[in-house]
Formats: C-alpha cells, structure tokens, sequence
C-alpha cells in the first residue's frame, strides 16, 4: 500500500498537522488515518513535535460565556450512558483475577482501544513483560514487519536510568540488544531477523545506565517474557 | 501547569468529575484561547472552536495517552484541528498583516526534546521556516502562504514539503 510507504506517510502526516493539506485530501487522509495505524502513529509524531512550539504564544483570555456554553453542553448532560464498557472493568478489583488474566485482559483492552481496524493491524505474535506482582509494564506486538512497544502506567519511573530489550536466541547464543525502551508511550522498530526467523527462546528487559548497555551485555535483567502467537 | 499536573487531571476529567473539568479549563484555555485566535484572527470565531474543542476534549478524555504528546499538546491539537475545520467551512477571516509574525524559534525550551525541536528548526533554510511558521501558526494555506510571500505556489509547495522533510531527518539524528 502506497500510503505506508514511510516518507509518503511522514510527508502526508506533516502536512496535516500543519493544516496545508486541505478539502478531499484532507478527508481522505482523515479515512486513511481510520484504516491505517501506522498513519495514525506518524500522525501523533508530528503532534507532539509541532504543538510543542505553541508554547511561546502569550496567553488571551476568552470571554466568561465561553464557559457558560461549553459547561452546558458538558457537565449539565448526563454523561453515564456515553461511557465506554472498558471503563466499567478498570476498578482496582480486578487485580484479583490473577496475574495471567489480568495480562491479557490488559492485551485484549490495548489492543481494542488503539487499534482503529483490528482485520488490518492485528499482530502476529504477543508477549506483555510483567513485574514480580504479574503487573503488566510493556506491552510487546510483532506487526508486519514491526516490533511495536507499548509502556503501561506500572512502570517505575528512572529517570537516571534505562530500560532495555533484548532477544535470547534460541541457539543459546548471547543476548542480542532490541534498543532502550521508552517508560511511558509507544516505540517502534523493525523486527530483528532473529524474531523473522522465529529463532527466539525469549525477550528480557534489563536495567541499564542511561542510554542503554556500555558493554554489549544486560547489566541487570529484570524481567523475561516469551512471545505468542496469536 | 505542567504535564503532572494536568495529566492527573485529564484522568478526573475522563472519570466525568466536572469539578476537575473546570480546572482543567482555567488553566488551559488561555494557552489554546491565543492558539486559535491567531488561526482565525475573530473572536468570535475562535470562541466558537474554543467551545467545540473543550466538549471535545470532555467526551473523549479517555482516548488521550502518552502516544499523543503531552495533555497540553494533545489539546492544542484538538484545538487547532477545530480551527481548521472552522476555516474550511466558514472561510471568513479578516484580511490582516501578519507583520511581527511569531518565528517558531521564539519557543522557550523546556527538556531535551524541545531544544532539538528548535535546534532542527533554526537549522531550516529561512524560506522554509517561514512558510511552515505562517502556515503553523496562523492556519495559512499554500496559496494564502503564495500570496504573503509573493513567490510562486510551487515554489512555496516546495519550501514547506522540504522544511518538513529536512525536520523529521534532523529530528530523528
């Protein structure tokens, strides 16, 4: 598909955010964005980078019936019936489930609330990296020809130190280095030819300095997971 | 108020808590306020896609995460998306210079992304910066950035699709 193409979709991306592109490409890159989670993704990169630079704009205050009017089209209606079911299961009771249940359930809800079209992005393989207590922390997708990290909300923040992910090789060989992964938000790489191939034991996280491991070997694993697939 | 700050408040507000809502709205809609109102130069207008913005915002609390960028500039870009739909379908904004046009290397830096962000953008070629600033911040199109800069439409195409390209190259060194 011409669209994933990863310059025309940076290229698209830009300029929607930037509010150049215009009339039916507009809307058309808008139904793409729906179809497409790489678009969407590049998308969001593009938000985070130019609506960072609005920050220099001094402030102007609205007139006082601007609250008026949002406040009554708001917090005057009665919401409850527009509230999605997956907040219904988001109390802290479900923690009892147990470790295994609370992992995919916490799969199945990442993957329904991101996922725009499920036919076209399902992932090929899974794995979630939970912490001792069967807290999930990362979310891992194989999709096409992309390893996709997803950071939960568990995850201890360092900020003076890294998370890095690893493949053990199947071969018994030594660890091989996937990158540091983000603590919070989203990162995406091509998949690792080990991963392709499907020569893969497992995946750890370790702990590093910042900036990732210095010696070409985890310093401290942390945690290991096996990907699935689905 | 910084990402901390809002983020939990973003939460409350996700939750339907309308006193949380509120605050929310006290201490962001200057900053989105001045956003839109520079797109759409009436304030009217602007207090119109103000207001459609922040039901935006409260019906759809819970679609926000870290993918997005930060609770402030996930609302700047609901906002800004507003303000574009309301030229697009209104397309009535008055004529005005855009003399002393904010340059986007005028943003303060905050952390390490913002410094690169503008480090990237300094490095731009001054044609290229200036028709991504006058499309960014004022809601130009090309052929409104053609007829400010007197240069051909082709030209300015190419100015802002390469100052595009050249960020993203520059950002991902």
């Amino acid at each position: 598909m011409n669209y994933l193409n990863r310059e025309r979709r940076h290229a698209l991306a830009a300029e929607y955010v930037l509010g150049t592109l215009r009339g039916p490409a507009r809307e058309r890159f808008r139904k793409l964005m729906m179809r497409h989670e790489a678009l969407a993704r590049t998308t969001w990169y593009w938000e985070r980078q130019l609506n960072s630079l609005t920050t220099s704009l001094p402030g102007q205050t609205p007139s006082e019936h601007v609250w008026q009017n949002i406040a009554g089209r708001t917090i005057d209606l009665d919401r409850t019936a527009n509230v999605p079911a997956s907040k219904a299961s988001t109390k802290p009771g479900w923690w009892l489930w147990g470790g295994l249940a609370a992992t995919f359930f916490i799969a199945a809800l990442l993957l329904w609330t991101r996922l725009p079209s499920p036919q076209e992005v399902t992932p090929s393989q899974i794995a979630v990296v939970n912490n001792e207590q069967s807290a999930p922390l990362w979310l891992i997708e194989v999709v096409n020809d992309q390893l996709i990290v997803k950071a939960t909300g568990n995850i201890e923040n360092r900020n003076a130190r890294d998370y890095e992910l690893w493949v053990i090789p199947e071969d018994g060989t030594a660890p091989v280095s996937l990158g540091v992964i983000p603590q919070s938000g989203i990162w995406q790489r091509p998949l690792h030819p080990l991963i392709v191939k499907n020569a893969v034991k497992a995946l750890a996280v370790s702990l590093e300095d910042k900036g990732g491991s210095r010696t070409g070997s985890p310093a401290e694993v942390l945690f290991t997971t096996t990907l699935a697939s689905l | 108020m910084e990402q901390e700050e809002l983020l939990p408040l973003l939460y409350d507000v996700s939750r339907g808590e309308k006193a949380a809502f509120a605050t929310l709205y006290e201490h962001t809609s200057d900053h989105l306020f001045a956003v839109v109102l520079k797109m759409l130069r009436r304030r009217d207008l602007a207090e119109e896609a103000l207001q459609d913005a922040y039901v935006q915002i409260w019906q759809h609390a819970d679609s926000y995460h870290r993918g997005r960028g930060t609770v402030l500039t996930w609302m700047v870009s609901i906002a800004r998306y507003r303000a574009l739909d309301s030229i697009r379908y209104k397309k009535a904004r008055p004529e005005q210079s855009l003399d002393g046009e904010i340059s986007i290397s005028d943003a303060p830096l905050r952390g390490d992304d913002q410094r690169k962000l503008h480090q990237c953008i300094e490095d731009l070629d001054h044609e290229q910066r200036q028709a991504i600033s006058l499309a960014y911040f004022h809601g130009l199109s090309h052929e409104e950035v053609k007829n400010h800069l007197e240069s051909p439409l082709g030209t300015v195409k190419s100015w802002i699709r390469r100052g595009l390209k050249n960020l993203m190259r520059c950002l991902s060194l």
